[in-house]
């Protein structure tokens, strides 16, 4: 006899970009045995590109959400320069890559602390914390830790005392303190907590950097298509100076704060590592990050190399556009089956709604994410597939990053712990030490470019038809933007996005995207308190981008501030 | 002398969610203001826009925002009032909004004193560059409070070109030639026209 499983919804999932749905199915012990993966809410960037100018296409690009803008800017921009065949200078793809750095740098940061950080620590615990031992268990994950002696944490103590004390929460309403499944001591809680208040300092210094080459921030605009109009900031060794400070103020933290915590998360949580907590789907894959030559993708040098790897016979293999295909059995369009390359794809929205009480209707449609498939298989994509990735390539530089890492956890971290929720975001720290240490390098490389007279930063197209692709990874994971081109305007485009591969509902044959995957036997310590949930989803670093911001009151008392005109 | 932002803030690819930053474009090509204000087109930012907001003592926020109220209403109000209605803990669509960047620098103690202007949208949900019929009609009204709201904080502001809500999407804002010849204010950011030439 079958157990009764009871549904929960979490709806929205809070602490993203944009509106995610998850639904569970809990056994009488609090454990999920099903899960489902839904967005409300349509993306319709690929109809706003229609007929525009390809000039535009980046600048259309980047506003598809407020976290990755540059991201969108760039594989944009290179969709339609791999369209129209242009090569863009060394100098030009040098300073992209610095541009995505710092954009890397701080969605990392940003995430870990602002969005993902209180699944990890307890806000209440860290206000009864000793100041003077958090100080002294600070040392343990680093010799020089960041901002962290008595003082400091006294003073965090009061200041967020105070802002509790006044009723104004703030980011710290609605968390599930004092729940059984936060594992940090009260002392680690008030390390984190004081590095959730430095982050904030600190991604003001990166974004201030992304300004730097970017022309400006919010919404940098220094790239065309043919290359970047950043000539006279490479050529200004005050204004290198000036990306590479903050750059390295950037990676200090990253050193001294973000890796130590998470070396102390993973201690902490070494169980939730060892049980594979959160483990998705076995493949993993990458388009690569950060080209290091001109070679065209994928045979080009990169940072990150770019494949697919499978986790059971741990073999990475070249990565083969063509079998990217976008399955919309479970979604809400129309299509084929078994999916469309996304080159010829079309966005032809099929709204099923749900079941008569609010559920998602389980045999038919039930998301507004379509469900990429690389060779008819789910693919979970981000840090840690970036990593994995590398190091099943050999790459040295990953490999000791990985080790370093596996090395310095007090109890120990295995190479198999990282295919779990921990492992997940313990990637994503490890990948923006990986970055930060290759920032100097790549400015170096740009100045002797300059001091040697190479100075060129755009090629001017020379046609106004074709068509192609960019992929490329975000910081959340592989990123796509396909384009048709006829007479300089577009006349085709899709755009596959990381969390679109990461939080994509099951396909046609019933296989589920790496979200729902990742969630099944994950137990609750505490009844309708989905901290476990939460916890799993975060550490995908979902972005539902595309949509809606705005500011929502819900029927809030607010007519007595309308304003008669 | 105070320093004080006009910063307009939206989604411009899904119709009146980019009001606000229609809204800033619009002030900043009619307007010269006195003493100077500065108008910035926030986009869809919200952790990067914090470095910016705290440079200011005041800070005038012009965003769409379901009230509950007819498209077009008109709504001002402070930082206070929002945090008073459970914003930044909003089940809205947008988890990392205005609200909680605002509440992240109070935590900093670097929080300006920060007012709304908002406008109740009709479509924020068509992918569409341009506002909505009822919305563009009641963009003079906004325009209106945002004016006397200025002039409250002793700023002057002085027509210097003809602006117009264009009702193509492909060019929103139809912008007559500069007829003094001078710029004192600035709008730092563009929208995706490319107007700034090639």
């Amino acid at each position: 006899m079958m157990a009764q499983l009871k549904r929960f919804t979490i709806d929205p999932i809070t602490r993203i970009e944009g509106h995610l749905r998850i639904e569970v199915d809990l056994d009488p012990n609090n454990v999920v045995k099903d899960a489902y993966s839904s967005s409300g809410m349509f993306r319709g960037i690929e109809l706003i590109m229609q007929d525009r100018d390809f000039h535009d296409v980046g600048l259309f690009a980047q506003r598809i959400c407020g976290v990755c803008t540059y991201t969108h800017y760039r594989v944009g921009t290179e969709a339609v320069e791999a369209a129209l065949g242009v090569q863009i200078p060394t100098d030009a793809r040098i300073v992209r890559n610095l541009l995505h750095a710092s954009l890397f740098l701080h969605d990392h940061v940003v995430h870990f602390y602002q969005l993902h950080g209180m699944d990890w620590f307890d806000v209440v615990a860290a206000l009864s914390a000793d100041p003077e031992k958090a100080a002294a268990v600070a040392l343990k994950y680093s010799p020089t830790p960041y901002n962290a002696g008595a003082g400091t944490f006294r003073a965090v103590q009061e200041r967020v005392s105070a802002l509790v004390a006044s009723g104004e929460l703030g980011p710290f309403a609605n968390g599930y303190w004092g729940n059984p499944s936060y594992k940090l001591t009260p002392e680690q809680d008030l390390i984190m907590l004081s590095h959730y208040l430095d982050a904030l300092a600190v991604q003001r210094t990166l974004a201030q950097a992304m300004a730097v080459f970017g022309g400006k921030n919010p919404h940098p605009q220094s790239l065309v298509v043919g290359g970047v109009t950043s000539i006279m900031d490479i050529v200004d060794p005050s204004r290198v100076a000036e990306f590479l400070g903050k750059m390295q103020s950037g990676a200090q933290f990253i050193q001294n704060a973000y890796l130590p915590d998470i070396r102390m998360i993973a201690d902490a949580y070494i169980q939730e590592a060892k049980s594979g907590e959160g483990y998705g789907v076995p493949d993993f894959m990458s388009y690569g990050a950060f080209p290091l030559d001109n070679i065209p993708w994928p045979k080009g040098a990169m940072l990150f190399p770019s494949g697919v790897f499978n986790r059971n016979t741990q073999m990475v293999t070249d990565l083969n556009a063509d079998q990217i295909k976008e399955d919309v059995t479970r979604a809400w369009y129309q299509g084929p089956n078994e999916g469309v390359y996304p080159g010829e794809e079309s966005t032809i929205p099929d709204y099923t709604g749900y079941e008569a009480d609010g559920a998602l209707n389980r045999s038919g449609k039930y998301s507004w994410i379509k469900a990429p498939r690389y060779q008819g298989l789910p693919m979970e994509t981000g840090p840690l597939a970036r990593l994995l990735i590398g190091r099943a390539r050999k790459d040295p530089l990953i490999e000791k990053a990985m080790t370093d890492f596996e090395r310095s956890v007090p109890r120990g971290f295995s190479p198999d712990e990282w295919y779990s929720t921990v492992g997940r975001t313990a990637a994503r720290a490890v990948e923006a030490d990986i970055i930060a240490s290759q920032v100097g390098a790549w400015v170096d490389e740009l100045a002797a470019n300059v001091g040697q007279g190479q100075t060129q930063t755009y090629t001017a197209p020379s046609n106004t038809s074709g068509e192609g692709f960019r992929l490329l990874d975000a910081p959340r994971g592989a990123l796509g933007h396909w384009i048709r081109i006829e007479n300089g305007r577009v006349t085709h485009y899709q755009a596959v996005v990381p969390s679109t591969w990461n939080a994509s509902p099951r396909d046609h044959k019933g296989q589920m995207g790496p979200y729902e995957a990742s969630l099944i036997n994950t137990r609750l310590a505490v009844a309708n308190q989905p901290l476990e949930v939460l916890r799993t989803v975060h550490s995908f670093d979902p972005c539902i981008g595309c949509a809606v911001h705005i500011v929502d009151s819900k029927g809030a008392e607010v007519a007595r501030f309308q304003v008669d005109v | 002398m105070e320093k004080i932002l006009i910063l307009g803030l939206g989604n411009i690819l899904f119709s009146d969610e980019g009001l606000g930053v229609h809204m800033a474009h619009y002030l900043s090509e009619k307007y010269r203001f006195e003493p100077t204000v500065d108008v910035m087109d926030g986009g869809t930012l919200a952790y990067q826009l914090m470095d910016h907001i705290a440079l200011y003592d005041h800070v005038l926020i012009v965003d769409a925002a379901l009230m509950s109220q007819a498209p077009g209403s008109i709504f001002a109000f402070r930082y206070e009032d929002a945090v008073k209605w459970g914003w930044h803990i909003t089940a809205g669509a947008h988890e990392i909004e205005i609200v909680g960047v605002l509440t992240s620098l109070k935590l900093l103690g670097e929080l300006p004193d920060v007012e709304f202007i908002a406008m109740e949208p009709y479509d924020i949900v068509s992918t569409h560059i341009g506002l909505s019929p009822v919305v563009r009609d009641r963009m003079k009204a906004l325009e209106q409070v945002i004016v006397e709201k200025l002039g409250n904080w002793g700023i002057q502001c002085t027509p210097v070109r003809e602006v117009s809500f264009d009702r193509s999407d492909k060019d929103l804002l139809d912008i007559a030639p500069d007829q003094t010849g001078k710029e004192n204010s600035h709008v730092f950011g563009a929208s995706a026209q490319s107007r700034q030439g090639s």
